[in-house]
């Protein structure tokens, strides 16, 4: 192994040699680092997107949702339901500095003679809470402005409703009147894109407006509890404790989640974690059959190069020449294969992200590359590469070079 | 040859057995022959009598069935495998009937080969390599991949490429074999130049009467032994 250099030359001249079936080998590589590549960067994208829409949160808030099971917001599911006054009986906590909380419902939204059903939600208009609503939102008013104390049939909504023609095509703007359950509201103004088609089509209008419209007394879907960000785990504890000293039932069987932006953010990262690394898994699945492919063309080489093998050795190479020059040269597969799947992978990923830029209309998705990324995807391809080589490598290192020389 | 000159390859009852299933083929029968430090030796004898396998076991490309074989007054059954490849590397150079060049490398690479196997730095294998272009007068084909060389410049490719490494003997499995007469002549040239210049022992195996007058010494071989000389 005196000479690697050479050895690296060697190796290359006989892949270029068979340049077609080296390419064919090769796509199995690259298309399995391409998706590993583009995998990890948008996953490592969606990870820093939700960081920092946290962030914007804040990490003094804790959130309050009752336990659901599949279905939408109000279905029964035989707990003690949480109710507006929770709010109130929350501001008294000592520790607690501000509390606030919306009510979601779906609702029939007619505009100009079309009639579409979304999500509408109700929030608080008294200044403290609606103030905390809207942090929690953690997105930007792009027209118009927010609501305000006072507003009664005011709205704000995604920007769908005035982008996107929801309406048989048409948008409704700001100021146009359209209706909410028959109840006649205005368009005050609209969010900036948020990133989920859910989210971008959400209507909020004032609580007092959505109870009367909707019909729904009481009910709340959310509550948000602001305090001090070093205490907020005892916190939460005294909040989870008082609520259900207060609805009356047992601490272990309340009917709601008290979760901390910490929790939020771990479940959140359990989740990416698993589709990440389901996908990662099926790009391993890929690079397995690269693999093979590998090992099936070194296996072919080996045999057509029997003779080659055979005059390397009768001038003097050692089995572990022979060896080295076939392991290298399946690396080099590997290698290739991976750089090319490097740069595929970015292209791909960066499409992601240009068509969600465009699709969502706001940079949600960005990917994220690290030289680390890079060089380990290189590392392993060349490492399959050779690893997949091992076997046909060893095979050549044994050819016996008195059998393949014979029969001139 | 005089009694004085000292054995370089010694091979005593050299037995060379390849089993076919059930068939027994034994290609060398209790073979005896000493190759003696600078001499010519040409090897004769009809197809199938065992002249390529008795020269596998002189270039110790292979390994006897029984017997013992002397190289330079080692015995090769100590070596292992690795260890014969680099004997081999060092001590001998291989020139087959088919030039057996590879096909992907240039004739100064192929030339190069047998330097880099032993590990001989780049400046040094340029300098060897187109010294022995010059001597077998190949110096304006140096970049010709063997498919863009006659049969008789490639015959002389691998004549250089067995001198690379200064080896103590050169192995001829019929080298002109696959040439015309003439330019078959000037490869036998070749290696009498290199013989009677150089002191380089050649051993040539050869079918060829005239071929064989070239050497110095003619040994026959017949059914895997050879033929001992009526005095
Ligand atoms: N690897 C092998 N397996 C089986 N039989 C073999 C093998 N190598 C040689 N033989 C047999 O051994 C005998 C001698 O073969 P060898 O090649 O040495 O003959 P040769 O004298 O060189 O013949 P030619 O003049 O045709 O080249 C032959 O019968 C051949 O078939
Ligand atoms: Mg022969």
């Amino acid at each position: 192994m005196t000479l690697i250099k050479e050895y690296f030359q060697i190796a290359l001249r006989s892949l270029t040699r068979r340049r077609l079936r080296s390419w064919l080998t090769m796509i199995g590589i690259f298309i399995g680092i391409a998706a590993v590549v583009s995998l990890i960067s948008l996953g490592q994208g969606m990870r820093s997107a939700v960081y920092d829409t946290f962030e914007r949160m804040g990490s003094d808030k804790l959130m309050i949702t009752p336990k659901t099971q599949f279905g939408p917001p109000g279905a029964n599911t035989g707990y003690v339901p949480l109710v507006e006054s929770d709010l109130d009986f929350l501001e008294g906590i000592s520790g607690v500095q501000a509390v606030s909380g919306y009510v979601m419902s779906s609702a029939r939204i007619e505009f100009q003679d079309s009639v579409r059903y979304y999500s509408v939600v109700g929030i608080p208009t008294e200044p403290e809470r609606l103030n905390l609503i809207i942090d929690i939102f953690a997105t930007d008013i792009a027209k118009g402005r927010n609501l305000e104390p006072g507003d009664t049939f005011a709205a704000v909504t995604g920007f769908y409703h005035n982008e996107r023609g929801l309406y048989a095509g048409k948008n409704i703007q700001l100021n146009n009147k359209f209706f909410i359950n028959d109840q006649k509201f205005y368009l005050a103004g609209v969010f900036e894109p948020i990133g989920s088609s859910q989210d971008d089509s959400m209507i909020i209008i004032p609580m007092d407006s959505f109870r009367k419209v909707t019909g729904i007394e009481d009910r709340i879907d959310f509550i948000v509890v602001q305090g001090d960000e070093e205490t907020l785990n005892d916190l939460a504890d005294v909040v989870t404790r008082s609520l259900a000293r207060h609805q009356g039932v047992n601490v272990d069987d309340v009917g709601f989640n008290v979760q901390t932006p910490e929790d939020l953010l771990s479940t959140l990262d359990t989740i990416l974690n698993i589709v990440q690394g389901v996908l990662i898994g099926i790009a391993l699945i890929s690079l397995f059959v690269g693999g093979i492919g590998v090992m099936n063309t070194m296996f072919t080489s080996v045999m057509e190069r029997n003779k080659e093998i055979g005059i390397m050795k009768a001038v003097g190479a050692k089995n572990s020449d022979i060896l080295y020059l076939f392991l290298i040269e399946s690396g080099l597969l590997g290698l290739v294969g991976g750089l090319i799947g490097i740069f595929l992978g970015v292209g791909f990923a960066k499409l992601v992200e240009i068509i969600s830029t465009q699709a969502l209309g706001k940079t949600f998705l960005v990917a994220h590359f690290s030289w680390g990324l890079f060089l380990g995807a290189l590392a392993f391809s060349f490492v399959l590469g050779a690893g997949a080589g091992t076997l046909p490598a060893v095979q050549a290192a044994k050819h016996k070079p008195a059998d393949t020389l014979r029969d001139e | 040859m005089t009694s004085k000159a000292k054995p370089l390859i010694e091979i005593q009852d050299v037995w060379k057995t390849y089993t076919m299933g059930d068939n027994k083929v034994h290609a060398l029968r209790g073979l005896n022959l000493t190759v003696y430090k600078g001499e010519f030796l040409a090897v004769m004898g009809p197809s199938g009598s065992g002249k390529s396998t008795a020269m596998n076991m002189i270039g110790v490309l292979d390994r006897p069935t029984t017997g013992s074989i002397k190289l330079d007054g080692k015995d090769i059954s100590k070596f292992s495998e690795s260890g014969l490849a680099t004997l081999r590397g060092k001590k001998i150079g291989f020139i087959f009937q088919k030039f057996n060049l590879i096909n992907t490398l240039s004739a100064k690479e192929n030339i190069m080969l047998p330097l880099i196997f032993q590990g001989v730095n780049a400046v040094e294998r340029e300098r060897r390599a187109n010294e022995l272009l010059k001597l077998v007068e190949l110096e304006d084909r140096q970049n010709h991949k063997p498919s863009e060389l006659s049969g008789g410049q490639q015959q002389r490719v691998a004549i250089a490429r067995a001198l690379a490494v200064n080896p103590e003997v050169i192995l001829a499995d019929e080298p002109t074999g696959n040439l015309d007469s003439k330019t078959g002549g000037t490869v036998m040239d070749f290696l009498k130049k290199l013989h009677k210049e150089n002191g380089t022992t050649i051993v040539m195996v050869t079918h060829d009467e005239d071929t064989a007058k070239v050497a110095e010494r003619v040994e026959v071989l017949r059914d895997g032994q050879i033929i001992p000389k009526s005095k």
